[in-house]
């Protein structure tokens, strides 16, 4: 080899020694690519049990986002739902009702057996699960004569600042319930001017808050969803709780497919699983959810549908009157307190 | 290219020596760099990849442990025999000794639980966390459970699982003696067996993520790390970029789990960058002395060739006396030293030759001047011949007498003599030529007193008085010389010699008004006076004239005034 090619060699083994950063790396971790994209306002620990059996019995590779109703809602504002998931579950069916237009309309095999009131009519939502609103209370501060029976028991000068409740701006069950109450009185509007000067600044920003509240004898009466209240029942904690006589909500939350979405045949599929018996037993069994089929018993314990004190449920309506609540409500009562909200 | 040659060369030896200096130091100081930092990735690449195969190993044979545990477990019989009959103590205690065993052969990562055909817990072996009172045959664990003796694992179900700390779940057919399913075998992995089987090969500052087929969280052993911060391990290891760590992955072959392995530098990004601004520092400190010592170099090397440059100067302008001072002894020294001695030769090489000049020059003027004698000499011997001839008469001495004072004025030793003493030789030339041309011109002078001491060149009038004599008087009866004298504006001396005579003609004024006429044949006399005056005096100085045909003549003389108490150069 001549003298200058050596040379020339080496020079560029420096020069490539500083250029090219000699340090080997590995190789990075393919990223799987998405069978079906899933947009959900559930909480963890029921949308991930059901989204992780689909992927197993179906090998598909999920993705999961999460939001909140309020993101979901800008989402389709600016018409950036289809590139962003291909099915929306858990959503609550006011607001499914809402933007029905954004949804494709699909009948699924096993949709005979769930209840008229549990889908859209034109098959544009499908219900996942329903869970009415109950006062609970805390066994321990509350006698038998205390035990509250309506909303209108959360006017009472007696629980004014020992009431629980999560911000109905921020949780949209507490937001349900509030609706309920409030158009359950004659003054909607009085009655949620009572209720902020009872509440007395005790509002919470997550659900989970209220019930230890309560459990803990912080607060001794308060509002959530029945499956926690019974998830408390059935740890034997000092909790029990009522259905308000005046009317409670039962209102699904459900599964749309997106219009126009990248995998319309896999968000099929996964709707179908959300109302499999098997999937809806499980929602009855671990979850203290009820489910939309009619043919499925409900857990020793919790009373049928039909014997609950419901309030008429006409989604439409009652998205009217969650908003005109929320509304009232804003003015009223603007300091939550405790948690980091989600 | 051409601005770089043109700069000057103290410039050029400043930013040569300081791009020789600097370059290396930059290229070492930032390959070091490099060096280091190549060889920690590397070192830690290397590392973390032996421990992420240790993992998968270890991680691998707990799977086979396991594995045979159930396997064993089914073959005696004793869950089999416990499921149908829980009464009776010897049975249940059999199948807690072998749970127990089972247990102690799994090194205690795993916790046993029995569940029958209908999925409801009969035994377990975990009495810290509480598992699950039943499981559902048609979903999760127990669903995948397969028709043959294989164990299965899946991350643990929060639905199903009693406790956060159960992290992975396996579940394994338990089968009688006629191949029927009778119940259920599952395996509970918390957190603290986790971080024991898995955490013992990376260090605290390492995280190890073990994802499931589908990269779904299983087991994380930093707990601390939030949502944010466990994507951030995830996504480093999707994108390899973060400098502070090796991201290392790779897939369990029997179950298809992932591990990954964020594995930190062994030098902390502080201690690095601490290295990086260390060794910055110190490039930039011995930046600092490279420029400092370019400075001194350059101008230790520029200075002497500078002064060099600007003394040539000076000599091409003609200043010889220049000096150049210097205390090296080195070849800039000597250089200056050689020069010093050139210019010094050169200038006394030159005063020679001016000398030499000088005296060809004084050489020729006398021998200029010794040109004018032998014609008078002929002329005079000529009258004193022809009147002694004629007349026997008293001329004849006065001829002599004025003769010999001209003679001997003129072969004195001194160039110089003063005015007065000039007109007193031209007194006696004039003596002489009025024997010979008797009576046919008159002579005076007007000469102011203070005049008469200025120095003038010797025998200088005597060719322009012969001159008048000669030609300007030649057909004149009664003409008239005279001579003046005056001291104008810018001392200058004028002497002029005026005759009344027939005047010059045009061409000889020309010749006589020229710069540097040339010699003439017949006027001998009047070119070596132009000679004598521009030699001694310079090429400005000379005769003039002014002459009309038949309006005479005045021929005049200029020299720098110089007194006789003034030294002459």
């Amino acid at each position: 080899m001549k003298l200058h090619t050596w040379f020339r060699q080496l020079l560029l083994l420096p020069a490539a020694f500083l250029l090219a950063g000699c340090y080997a790396k590995s190789a990075p971790l393919p990223a799987l690519s998405s069978d079906l994209v899933v947009y959900t306002c559930l909480d963890t620990d029921i949308s991930e049990p059901v989204i992780r059996e689909f992927q197993e019995r179906t090998d598909r590779i999920i993705e999961v986002k999460t939001g909140t109703v309020q993101e979901l809602e800008r989402l389709l504002q600016n018409n950036r739902i289809s590139e962003t998931c291909d099915v929306v579950f858990g959503i609550s069916a006011d607001a499914l009702n809402q933007y029905r237009e954004f949804w494709m309309p699909y009948q699924s095999p096993c949709a005979d057996a769930l209840s008229s009131e549990f889908h859209d009519p034109a098959y544009l939502w499908t219900g996942f699960s329903a869970v009415p609103s109950v006062i609970l209370y805390n066994t321990r501060v509350v006698t038998y004569r205390e035990v509250p029976t309506d909303w209108n028991s959360l006017l009472e000068p007696r629980w004014k600042g020992r009431i629980a409740m999560a911000d109905p701006t921020v949780s949209p069950a507490s937001a349900a319930a509030l609706t309920s109450a409030a158009n359950a009185s004659d003054d909607p509007k009085r009655y949620l001017t009572q209720l902020a000067e009872n509440l007395d600044g005790m509002i919470f920003t997550e659900q989970e808050q209220v019930l230890k509240a309560i459990s803990d004898g912080v607060c001794s009466v308060g509002i959530c969803p029945e499956s926690k209240a019974e998830q408390l029942r059935r740890q034997n904690l000092d909790i029990d709780y009522i259905y308000p006589a005046d009317g409670t909500c039962l209102l699904p939350n459900g599964t749309a497919i997106v219009s126009g979405c990248a995998h319309p045949e896999a968000a099929a599929e996964f709707l179908d699983f959300t109302i499999r018996t098997d999937t809806q037993r499980i929602l009855l069994s671990h979850m203290n959810q009820r489910s939309v089929r009619r043919d499925l018993p409900l857990p020793a314990g919790l009373p049928a549908a039909d014997l609950l004190p419901l309030a008429d449920m006409d989604y439409e309506r009652f998205s009217v009157l969650q908003s005109r609540t929320l509304d009232t409500w804003n003015l009223l009562f603007t300091s939550p307190r405790g948690g980091d909200g989600t | 290219m051409n601005t770089l040659r043109n700069l000057p060369f103290k410039f050029r030896i400043f930013f040569g020596c300081l791009i020789a200096a600097v370059i290396p130091l930059l290229f070492t100081a930032v390959l070091t760099t490099r060096i280091y930092d190549a060889s920690f990735s590397h070192q830690t690449l290397q590392e973390g990849q032996k421990h992420l195969q240790q993992i998968s190993e270890r991680l691998q044979q707990m799977f086979t442990l396991c594995t045979d545990s159930c396997h064993d477990l089914n073959k005696d019989g004793t869950a089999a025999w416990s499921l149908i009959d829980n009464n009776t103590i010897d049975i249940r205690k059999d199948l807690y000794l072998s749970l127990y065993q089972a247990v102690q052969d799994t090194s205690g990562y795993a916790q046993f639980s029995v569940y029958d055909a209908g999925g409801k817990l009969r035994f377990s072996t975990d009495h810290t966390h509480s598992p699950a009172a039943s499981l559902p045959l048609y979903w999760g664990l127990l669903r995948k459970v397969p028709d043959k003796p294989e164990l299965i694992f899946a991350k643990a179900d929060p639905v199903f699982r009693s406790s956060s700390d159960i992290l992975l779940q396996a579940a394994y057919p338990l089968e009688n003696s006629h191949g029927a399913r009778i119940g259920y075998l599952v395996l509970d992995f918390t957190r603290d067996s986790l971080d024991r089987l898995l955490g013992v090969f990376s260090s605290d500052k390492d995280t190890l993520v073990l994802l499931d087929s589908f990269q779904n969280l299983i087991y994380c052993s930093r707990p601390d790390l939030n949502e944010e911060e466990l994507q951030q391990v995830l996504n480093g290891t999707a994108r390899q970029s973060d400098a502070r760590y090796q991201y290392l992955w790779l897939r369990e072959p029997q179950s298809g789990y992932y591990l990954l392995l964020q594995k930190a530098s062994p030098v902390s990004v502080s201690a690095l960058h601490t290295m990086q601004t260390i060794t910055m520092l110190l490039a930039l400190f011995c930046l600092g002395v490279c420029i400092l010592i370019s400075i001194l170099l350059s101008r230790s090397i520029a200075q002497p060739i500078s002064a060099l440059d600007l003394a040539m100067q000076k000599v091409r302008n003609g200043d010889l006396s220049v000096r150049i001072y210097t205390n090296c002894r080195d070849e800039l020294g000597r250089l200056s030293e050689s020069f010093n001695r050139m210019t010094r030769e050169l200038k006394e090489n030159l005063e020679l030759q001016v000398q030499k000049q000088k005296d060809l020059n004084e050489t020729s003027l006398k021998l200029y001047q010794t040109q004018l004698n032998p014609h008078f000499l002929y002329n005079t011997l000529d009258t004193i011949k022809w009147n002694a001839k004629i007349h026997q008469n008293p001329d004849i001495p006065i001829l002599a007498e004025n003769l010999a004072f001209i003679l001997r004025r003129s072969i004195s030793a001194k160039p110089f003599i003063t005015l007065s003493e000039e007109l007193d030789t031209i007194h006696n030339y004039i003596e002489i030529q009025k024997i010979r041309f008797a009576g046919r011109f008159l002579y005076e002078t007007e000469v102011p007193d203070q005049l008469e001491n200025c120095l003038v060149p010797k025998m200088i009038l005597q060719p322009l008085v012969e001159n008048a004599i000669l030609h300007g008087l030649a057909d004149c009866e009664n003409g008239y010389i005279c001579i003046f004298a005056q001291q104008s504006e810018d001392r200058l001396l004028k002497i002029t010699v005026t005759d009344d005579g027939c005047g010059m003609n045009a061409e000889m004024l020309a010749w006589l008004n020229s710069r540097e006429p040339e010699q003439r044949a017949g006027h001998v006399g009047l070119f070596n006076v132009i000679q004598i005056l521009k030699l001694y005096y310079g090429q400005e100085y000379g005769l003039s004239a002014a002459s009309a045909p038949g309006e005479g003549t005045a021929v005049t003389i200029t020299l720098p005034l110089e007194r006789s108490d003034a030294s002459h150069v």
